[in-house]
């Protein structure tokens, strides 16, 4: 029943009243926000709610910045992302803002009010108008790569989502170029996708990507040089994935299971495609045309098909039956073969031109022996290679005898000894001209040669072939020192003189390599030949037959036949994937040839994403990669090989081919194995999309909201990250703590997942020190509670916190952090020196020294480092994108009195990259930058925003309800566990039920349309969606029906996913029974649903700012700027606050004096502001839009006004101490007041103490003061410049110098101000001592007792919460905290705003702050308020409650329970007697129902949810199904 | 051929004599040409400096003025005293002109061409980054603990070389020819170094608790580069285990003995022999023979 206001009222106009004439507007209506973590959101927010359209641009694929990974929030304990996750949806859902995930800002031109912005998007491959979200990409996906949310403790899917909340809730994929592997195999075959399938177990469809480009999966499996394998990265760890192995495997699979082939394609073209010669290259080429629905004939000339497969590879390499299987797959999609057909012999290419072929593939091969013509080779027992093994396929007679040499260094060579071998011969020698190195033979083939006893001689030359009898005896060899091709392949060898020697041989086959047979080629074919091979172009593969390529014209009208060629016959004896390579390329371009398109461009090869050898040894030292030897071949023992045809290699099992799939590192990310897009069922995936597009936008101002990046302690190697794996970062820890993460919220630690005993916590990791000199502001309470949530879940866990100081600096920390201490947490104050790893154990050693000086070696089990905030090259890049100055560490530069403006005029900035700064403050600033945006664009407010328009409510009443029910499948996330249909079946028996469906998703857009389609045409007047949550989706169901012209209060949404199929996974039948429940109770309802309406309420424009400090002035102008009307009242007679006592500011040479009178004298001059000063606010009436208020001045008058908003800017007071001889010793001053003494030169300064933390820290105000430190370092650093000899002296408890404050704390030290600590609870003494004072305390860091002589003390006294403050919270009907400071709404998110509507709070109203943050806060309020008074009216939620005067006594018992203060008792007269009834504030009241369930008489009720609509849910509910 | 100014020190002429044979015989095997400089003389390192810190300072400068006036444009430095001492001196004349000047009159050399300082470390992985994979045969059994101690990365400003909180020089070059070494805590702690003179029984704490750490490690053998490093290790061992009742008996190698092992370097090059603990069974499998001395 809670709603967010806002959440229906975007959809208002913010038109201006029709008749009043709009000027052009000078400006663009439209801000740029750069990140989407809290600050950017609140930005946004406050923005679009208040007229302007807004582009989000966020650089990671969700919003929700750092805050979405944090598990719980300090001080309250809340979890980080229940109260994150509404205001993603509300950034998600508006109107108006439009989000641009994966997005960087890349250009800025133009000026302040009017900028042209270019923006560069990467593609997240997924159509967000159809991505519903569902997830079932990811089930499929099989590629695993570190999950970046959680830090790399866990995993994700190529395809995923940032984390389960996420906003966008599409998905994205993840993808680099492709991989190595792919890159260096010819036939493009996506060697990562496969591998990445198998590694899954889905090995049908791992050979189903293999086939996409290599057909001749068992053929590859086995002969291929795997190039994929030299090129694959984890060359760079151990071993390669054995990739030819995993196809192997995939093939026997194929074989042994012999699932069916894919169907034949029908021939959809008519015209007829030739491939001559069956082949690789042939076969793939034909195969390719037939599944584009190519009528193809295969001419071979022999009488079986795979050429030289078929013809020459021994069977112990290429078993036949295999070589069978991959042609049957190549046939399947139909081709026409026709065997015993040689060209030139049995047809020409003249009769296929006639037979009305269009295209002919020439792909013959290279089936020709070459000869060694060296004296002798004609005698007797020599013979030539492909004769031999086409011999031993066949199993013809082979003359074989004795010793056998073979001549040549190839593959084939190869194939022939070994061949030879297993025909029993014992003596076989191979001889060749390379040395063994240089052998084009695979290494492992030698290995295995050499093995099986074959003796190789390398570096020879053949002299001639000696004989006897006319047989061959041997062959007279000679040894060569070198041998080299030169460019035209013409080959030179260098002899060494003197070294003949004769190689015995009985028989001799000389296997020095195969030319194709062109014999076949008529000379007025005019195709060319060139060196014994066919010449083509080499991008197309086509001849140069006439007509057809002449001068290029790939589109010639020419009727001749076109003649392409490829594999061994263009380029000589080659590889099984290059001849594949070229049948795919042939069948590309016969395509476009005969489609009249032209050729593809070659694409440029983007470099392969490489691992270097570097990076290989960091990634293993993280842990990311693990050593892992490749599973090995199993091969037949030795002693069978020699002597069997048998395969060597016995082949992986199922087991080890998932295993060694498993090694693969993903090089490319996402394998595009295209899982996902079969799963997808939205259709909303297309991989091939471009992989970046520019976007460009105008707009009128920019926001810079990137956040920070958190500290990489790798470069601080003494702490051992990365390297020891249980130490970890602060953000990895709150993963850990995050019932999201990786342990599912236990403790755990990295290496072993064991429950940690002993955690220890190092602040300061990146922060204060040297180069980072500043505090990252977080961490000590964050820190804090890390050590209190981790005892939380893991009972009795022992946290020591080693600091340097601890920096609680806001309401509630000072009390947080002593809570720690209570609940058992070590604090040490110490920076331990180092951390050392306990071998076996993997605890850490801690070293380090504590107080007393001891040095200690403690041993913990987990190590925390509280690692800093910080810029990194990526803000420097946005930095000089977007125009604006950095200051030394490379935080945007910022001024003191202009905390949310950069260098640059129009570009605002927030959060973090200001400054490490806390969320709250984070908030607030993004507000203020949000509305200095305002206030430059405020002649465009509502120019650019788009309204949302209905038609004409239908009117139902009197009508009998007639319910649509939709029910949703949720992709399988509903249907995969409920029976969807019979639900549909079941709704339709109930009563009212007029139509019931189903649909896939029933939120996408698509279903919207149709449900909007059978309202008119059924003429249905309700509307049941049984899916998921309310939370996420009844607003967009609520506006299709509305847009169907139904009231939006006819709908009920059923959960049957969160509340069913989600929590009752495994119990199918009752889940679809709970289903028909729920469904049931949804429609029991929807029937007795009336129409309700939003309650418009018109706003008065104009703001009341009670209290003119620096904070209240900033809202008072802010909102003046933007053109509403302010009252702004004063208690004092002059404007300024306690600000005007400050005449420094810290690390900012402005004067603040002069600042602070420029912004008074504005206000009183500006036409929009009517300022009270000597006044007070004596009362306020009314609520958000509509306050009227009384203001009284000291003289007597009184004013009545009237505003929309109350902005609280009342600031603090300033604590009078009695301690320390204040008020008794003139030379005793406050901090307060000693800027005002010195400017006046009445200091005396030669030796100056400063004692921190009076007042605050005590027992009495537990909190601390927050300013004080920076403002006692900013007095003793002006003494020390004015006077350079003077002494001076802080003593404090901890230096709290946070942000940027922190650099002024090291300055001065390095000026010589000395620091002291005190100890805890006891403040110095001070006392007067011969005309001096004298200042006593212990030393902390010497543990001795010092006195100090000063002309003047200073005391840092405590801000304190104004004490009218109680009566102003009492007139507003708003709370105060704790400590006496108002209390805002949330302190994490809404800062400046209160629970109550329509009413602000800023500056040291609301806690102890500086100046900038007061400023900022000021401006932050006029943000919030501005969505309200930017509107004429603002719509108020019909869903209220109601009383029921007839029944209501005024007993008044939901008074008190009411959370708003909503309900009042009113008396009035019946029959002259005094009756007492309830009455509630409608614009108070929320609809949270207390008030229903607290009346005994059932007289008040809430809208929608009326105690008969309840009843006939428990009816429904209650109900015994029939 | 490259060749680089080689400066032994007096360690490697007495105590670490087997560093010296064996790195010697490693760049041999490597083809990379050292030149021992004929007239080198002390690198002032140990005591020196504390007399006269100018003195501590022209020593080292005027050593590499020698090799400067020889025309060699690198120097190797294997013990990590001298290799500190250099690059120490290097640092300060660098950082002030002052210095500079003085100290050119003392040692009657410009010094505007400075000679630049290796470690072999350093050098050797330069030297290895472009060669294709090297031999490594017979050292699958090893598991090394690299040692780095105190004085070779640090200060870090000065020598400029490697990470001082994690060394990986060492590490990589062995891995490089085929040894596993180890990932281990106190690779950088102290061993004592010259506290043998005044406090031994620290000195046997500290080396105890490396012992300790490289065998939880899983270590059997160590790899160092400093002959003070191996002096405290090595010699130390015996009395450590006497002292604290433990058996360690941990080979304590040269880095450069182990890799002139795997480039095929004989045993008898390797000065295996000057060893207390006995690398041999370790190494070889057996003690070779007395023709081995």
């Amino acid at each position: 029943m809670w709603s967010i206001l806002n959440l229906y009222c975007w959809a208002r106009l913010w038109a201006r009243p029709p008749g009043e004439a709009m000027a052009e507007p000078s400006t663009i209506g439209a801000v740029l926000v750069v990140g989407g973590g809290v600050a950017g959101m609140q930005a946004a927010l406050d923005l679009a709610d208040s007229g302007f359209k807004v582009y989000l641009a966020e650089k990671e694929s969700s919003i929700g910045g750092t805050m979405a990974q944090l598990d719980k929030t300090f001080p309250s304990n809340d979890c980080a992302m229940c109260i994150l996750a509404p205001r993603l949806v509300s950034v998600g859902r508006h109107l108006n803002i439009e989000i641009l995930r994966n997005t960087d800002l890349v250009r800025v031109d133009g000026q302040p009010g009017n900028f042209q912005v270019e923006l560069k998007r990467r593609a997240t491959f997924i159509d967000p108008t159809k991505c519903t979200g569902c997830g079932e990409c990811t089930q499929v996906c099989p590629v695993e790569l570190p999950n970046e949310f959680n830090l790399g403790l866990s995993s994700r899917k190529a395809i995923y989502k940032r984390y389960p909340q996420a906003v966008p809730a599409q998905f994205a994929i993840s993808k680099r170029e492709r991989p190595p592997c792919q890159a260096a195999c010819s036939a493009g075959t996506n060697v990562q996708a496969y591998v990445a399938l198998t590694g899954q177990g889905k090995f049908a469809e791992a050979l189903a990507v293999v086939r996409e480009h290599m057909p001749f999966a068992s053929v590859c499996g086995r002969i291929c040089l795997h190039r994929c394998e030299q090129e694959c990265n984890r060359n760079q760890v151990d071993e390669p994935v054995a990739i030819m192995h995993i196809k192997r495997f995939l093939a026997e699979w194929d074989f042994q299971h012999k699932p069916s082939l894919p169907p034949s394609v029908e021939k959809t073209h008519e015209e007829r495609v030739a491939v001559i010669g069956g082949g690789p290259a042939g076969l793939t080429c034909a195969h390719d045309l037939a599944k584009r629905g190519y009528p193809v004939t295969l001419f071979e000339s022999s009488s079986k098909l795979g050429g030289m497969l078929r013809a020459c590879v021994p069977e112990f390499r290429l078993p036949e039956e295999y070589l069978d299987r991959d042609i049957e797959y190549l046939l399947s999609p139909g081709i026409d073969v026709l065997t015993n057909m040689a060209l030139g012999k049995d047809f020409t290419l003249e009769e296929l031109e006639n037979q009305g072929y269009k295209a002919v593939f020439l792909a013959t091969g290279a089936h020709r022996s070459k000869r060694l013509p060296i004296p002798g080779h004609e005698l007797q027992g020599i013979s030539l290679n492909i004769d031999f093994l086409r011999k031993a396929r066949t199993g013809e007679p082979v003359d074989l005898t004795g010793r056998v040499l073979v001549v040549g260094g190839g593959n084939v060579a190869m194939d022939v000894a070994r061949t030879v071998r297993r025909m029993g011969i014992e003596h076989v020698t191979m001889a060749c001209l390379e040395s063994r190195d240089k052998m084009t033979a695979h290494a492992w083939e030698i290995q295995e040669a050499l093995d099986e006893g074959i003796e190789i001689i390398n570096d020879v030359t053949f002299k001639q072939f000696l004989g006897r009898d006319g047989w061959v005896t041997g062959t007279e060899a000679k040894r060569i020192s070198s041998m080299a091709f030169d460019k035209t392949g013409r080959l030179t060898v260098n002899e060494i003189p003197g070294t003949e020697f004769v190689i015995p041989a009985d028989r001799v086959i000389v296997a020095i390599g195969q030319t194709p047979d062109l014999g076949y080629l008529d000379p007025k074919n005019q195709v060319s030949v060139r060196r014994g091979l066919v010449e083509v172009d080499t991008q197309t593969l086509a001849t140069a037959h006439p007509g057809v390529f002449a001068g290029g014209d790939v589109v010639a009208e020419a009727p001749h036949l076109r003649i392409f060629a490829g594999g061994d016959v263009v380029t000589g004896t080659a590889f099984v994937v290059d001849g594949v390579a070229a049948g795919h390329k042939a069948a590309e371009s016969i395509e476009c040839c005969l489609r009249g398109k032209p050729f593809p461009e070659p694409k440029p090869k983007a470099e392969p994403p490489r691992l270097t050898r570097e990076l290989a040894e960091q990634k293993l030292r993280q842990g990311d990669i693990k050593r892992e030897p490749r599973v090995p071949m199993p091969q037949q023992p030795i002693a069978e090989r020699a002597i069997s045809f048998a395969e060597t290699e016995i082949g992986y099992t199922q087991e080890m081919a998932v295993a060694e799939a498993q090694r693969c590192l993903n090089c490319g990310l996402c394998s595009e194995c295209l899982q996902c897009v079969t799963a997808c069922q939205a259709h909303a995936i297309n991989h091939f999309l471009p992989r970046e597009e520019f976007l460009s936008y105008k707009v009128g101002a920019i926001i810079l909201a990137p956040g920070l990046e958190s500290f990489n302690p790798e470069s601080k190697p003494e702490y051992g990250y990365n390297r020891y794996p249980n130490v970890v970062t602060s953000l990895e820890f709150e993963r850990i703590l995050s019932p999201s993460g990786p342990f599912a919220g236990k403790v755990r630690r990295p290496s072993d997942q064991a429950a940690p005993q002993k955690v220890a916590f190092i602040q300061c990791v990146g922060s204060r020190e040297v180069g980072r000199n500043y505090c990252s502001s977080v961490c000590c309470m964050y820190t804090a509670k890390q050590a209190l949530i981790g005892k939380e879940h893991q009972p009795g866990l022992d946290c020591t916190v080693f600091y340097i100081d601890i920096r609680a600096v806001s309401k509630g920390f000072e009390n947080y952090i002593e809570r720690a201490k209570t609940e058992g947490v070590h604090y040490v104050r110490c920076r331990p020196s180092a951390i050392r790893e306990v071998p076996g154990s993997r605890d850490l050693i801690v070293e380090y020294a504590d107080e007393n000086g001891v040095s200690h070696h403690e041993v913990f089990n987990m190590v925390v480092l509280a690692v800093g905030l910080t810029p990194d090259a990526g803000h420097r890049d946005l930095a000089r994108i977007a125009g604006v100055e950095l200051e030394e560490f490379g935080f945007c530069k910022t001024r003191s009195f202009s905390p949310t403006h950069t260098s640059r005029p129009g570009v605002f900035v927030c959060g973090p990259f200001d400054q490490p700064m806390d969320i709250p403050d984070t908030v607030a600033g993004a507000s203020a930058a949000a509305s200095n945006a305002m206030s430059l664009l405020m002649d465009s407010r509502g120019t650019l925003v788009r309204p949302k328009e209905y038609p004409p409510e239908r009117d139902v009443s009197g009508q009998e309800p007639r319910v649509g029910v939709f029910v949703c499948h949720c992709g399988t996330n509903i249907a995969g566990v409920v029976d969807v249909e019979q639900v549909v079946q079941y709704a339709r028996t109930l009563p009212n039920v007029a139509y019931a469906e189903r649909n896939l998703y029933t939120c996408s857009d698509d279903t919207q349309k149709r449900i909007r389609e059978k309202i008119d045409e059924l003429n249905l007047n309700r509307v049941v969606v049984a899916s998921c949550t309310p939370r996420t989706h009844e607003a967009l169901f609520r506006d299709t029906i509305r847009e169907a012209g139904l009231n939006q209060y006819f709908f009920e949404l059923a959960n049957i996913r969160d509340q069913c199929s989600w929590v009752h996974m495994r119990e199918h039948e009752k889940a679809t029974e709970k289903a028909k429940d729920l469904v049931r109770i949804a429609i029991a309802k929807v029937r007795l649903d009336v129409p309700l309406y939003t309650r418009p309420l018109k706003v008065t424009q104009a703001a009341l700012v009670i209290g003119g400090g620096p904070a209240g002035m900033t809202t008072a102008l802010e909102l003046a700027d933007q053109g509403f009307k302010v009252y702004l009242v004063e208690k004092h007679k002059e404007l300024g606050g306690h600000a005007r006592d400050q005449r420094y500011l810290l690390w900012d040479e402005e004067d603040p004096h002069l600042r602070l009178s420029q912004m008074m004298a504005r206000i009183h001059s500006h036409p929009n502001i009517q300022l009270f000063l000597n006044s007070q606010v004596t009362a306020v009436l009314g609520s958000i839009g509509n306050f009227k208020s009384t203001i009284a001045i000291q003289d007597g008058q009184q004013f009545e006004v009237g505003h929309g908003v109350v902005i609280v800017a009342t600031g603090a007071e300033r604590y009078q101490p009695t301690e320390c001889l204040y008020g008794q010793d003139p030379r005793v001053v406050r901090n307060y007041d000693v800027e005002q003494l010195m400017a006046a030169g009445k200091l005396k300064t030669d030796s100056v103490v400063l004692i921190q933390c009076v007042g605050s820290r005590t027992p009495e105000r537990s909190y601390c003061s927050r300013n004080c430190c920076a403002e006692s370092i900013k007095i003793a650093l002006r003494i020390r410049e004015e006077n350079p000899v003077s002494q001076v002296y802080v003593l404090y408890r901890d230096i709290r110098t946070y942000g940027l404050r922190e650099h002024s704390y090291r300055k001065a030290r390095e000026l010589g101000v000395r620091f002291i600590r005190y100890p805890d609870w006891q403040l110095p003494e001070v006392t007067p001592h011969n005309g001096r004072l004298h200042v006593t305390t212990e030393d902390q860091l010497t543990r001795t007792r010092i006195e100090l002589e000063a002309d003047t003390v200073v005391l840092a006294a405590a801000t304190v919460p104004n004490p009218g403050n109680k009566e102003l919270g009492q007139l507003l009907k708003v709370p105060l905290g704790e400590e006496g400071f108002f209390l805002e709404a949330h302190r994490k998110l809404r800062p400046v705003d209160f629970a109550s509507d329509g009413v602000f709070l800023c500056g040291t109203a609301h806690s102890p702050m500086g100046l900038r943050e007061a400023l900022a806060q000021g401006g932050g309020a006029a943000a919030r308020a501005a969505t309200i008074l930017s509107r004429d009216v603002i719509d108020l939620e019909p869903t209220i409650s109601h009383v029921v005067h007839d029944n209501c006594d005024g007993c008044a018992y939901c008074v008190d329970p009411c959370p708003f203060k909503a309900i009042t008792v009113v008396e009035y007269q019946v029959d002259g007697a005094t009756k007492k009834r309830v009455q509630v504030n409608e614009s108070i009241c929320k609809g949270c129902g207390t008030c229903q369930a607290t009346c005994p008489k059932n007289a008040i009720f809430v809208w929608h949810f009326r105690p008969e609509q309840l009843l006939a849910e428990i009816h429904a509910a209650l109900e015994v199904r029939a | 051929m490259k060749r680089y100014a080689y400066y032994p020190g007096c360690s490697l002429e007495k105590m670490a004599q087997e560093y010296d044979v064996s790195f010697r015989n490693l760049c041999d095997r490597l083809g990379i040409g050292l030149e021992e400089m004929k007239d080198w003389f002390c690198c002032g390192a140990g005591m020196v400096g504390n007399i006269s810190p100018l003195l501590g300072l022209a020593v080292p400068l005027k050593n590499l003025a020698i090799a400067h006036q020889r025309g060699l444009a690198q120097l190797v430095s294997p013990c990590a005293a001298c290799y500190n001492q250099f690059k120490r001196a290097q640092h300060e004349v660098a950082a002030d002109p002052k210095l500079r000047a003085e100290l050119e009159e003392i040692i009657e050399y410009p010094l505007e061409h400075s000679v630049e300082v290796l470690h072999p470390l350093e050098m050797l992985e330069r030297e290895l980054d472009a060669r294709p994979q090297l031999a490594h045969d017979g050292v699958d059994h090893l598991r090394v603990a690299c040692y780095y101690g105190c004085l070779l990365t640090r200060p870090p400003k000065v020598v400029t070389f490697d990470n001082c909180e994690d060394p990986q020089s060492m590490d990589r070059l062995l891995r490089r020819v085929g040894i596993e070494t180890l990932d281990w805590p106190q690779k950088t702690a102290c061993c004592g170094a010259f506290y043998a003179m005044v406090n031994p029984s620290k000195v046997l704490e500290l080396t105890h608790a490396i012992l300790e750490g490289a065998t939880q490690a899983g270590a059997n053998a160590f790899a160092v580069a400093c002959p003070v490093c191996h002096l405290n290790l090595d010699a130390r061992q015996p009395e450590v285990n006497q002292t604290y009742g433990t058996n360690f008996n941990l080979p304590v190698f040269y880095f450069s003995q182990l890799m002139a092992f795997t480039q095929g370097v004989p045993a008898e090059g390797l000065g295996l022999w000057r060893h207390v603990v006995d690398p041999q069974p370790l190494l070889l499998g057996a003690p070779v023979g007395a023709s081995a001395r």
